[in-house]
């Protein structure tokens, strides 16, 4: 059984004689027929979108558009009430406000993701 | 996102109460004005306020600034250009007194929507407490 486990296909044809060397690229044509064979590339472009962190950065990145959004729009309607504009005094407040509200927000559950991000890091395996 | 619907629903409101006071302004204004473009004295303009329902508030609007109908002041100045053959002037159907009380009503309405926004923002930032 020992001597047959040194039997390995190769041995035994170079005892039958060498293949033509025509046969051998039948393994790299069963390597490129499996499409789903992980590449350094892949792996990388694959760690990016949903790695570690991904969903973080994703949360993160919604609430700082939407509170970006209405920076700008509490930007805009103070420039436009400042310039003399047509803009009611309440509206500037309002939006202001609201500007003001989901910075708070956002900082709150930023300070709060990150610490959670820290306390997962931290783990002890 | 309910937190800027109460805000934006806020908003509409103090909107329609300054668009109230602009006509209770109006109406002072015109307490006496005897012409007016379409003829005749002027008559006191009322707000019509309509609901607004939809995603973003539930709020509410002016819809339409309609005339009061009810009838003239008929006052008896003989020397005025615009008195008839008898001497009586008709004079518009604004009572001061009236524009007076609104224009509470219409200040403390604002003042209630604006504690109503404060209200929500306390509530928002209560909420934050939660985190801590």
């Amino acid at each position: 059984m020992r001597i047959d486990g040194f039997r390995t296909p190769g041995v035994g044809q170079a005892f039958g004689g060498f293949p033509a060397f025509g046969d051998f690229p039948a393994m790299p044509e069963a390597l490129s027929s499996d499409s789903k064979m992980p590449s350094v590339t892949d792996s990388f472009e694959a760690s990016e979108d949903d790695g570690p962190g991904a969903h973080f950065a994703a949360i993160l990145n919604d609430a700082i558009d939407s509170v970006n959004a209405q920076q700008t729009r509490s930007e805009q309607i103070t420039m436009d009430f400042a310039l003399g504009k047509a803009v009611d005094p309440h509206a500037v407040m309002i939006e202001n406000a609201k500007a003001e509200t989901l910075v708070h927000l956002t900082s709150s559950v930023t300070n709060k993701m990150a610490q959670s991000f820290q306390t997962l890091m931290n783990l002890q395996i | 996102m309910s937190l800027m619907n109460v805000f934006n629903t806020g908003e509409s409101a103090l909107a329609a109460n300054r668009m109230w006071l602009e006509v209770i302004a109006g109406n002072l204004a015109n307490a006496q004005t005897t012409r007016t473009d379409e003829g005749g004295p002027y008559r006191r303009k009322v707000p019509l306020f309509s609901e607004v329902l939809d995603a973003e508030m539930q709020g509410v609007r002016v819809s339409a600034i309609e005339q009061d109908q009810s009838p003239l002041q008929r006052v008896y100045k003989p020397g005025h250009p615009d008195a008839d053959k008898d001497g009586f002037v008709s004079m518009p159907n604004v009572n001061v007194v009236t524009e007076m009380v609104d224009m509470i009503g219409v200040q403390r309405s604002y003042d209630a929507n604006v504690t109503v926004m404060q209200a929500i923002k306390s509530m928002a930032n209560k909420s934050m407490d939660i985190g801590r």
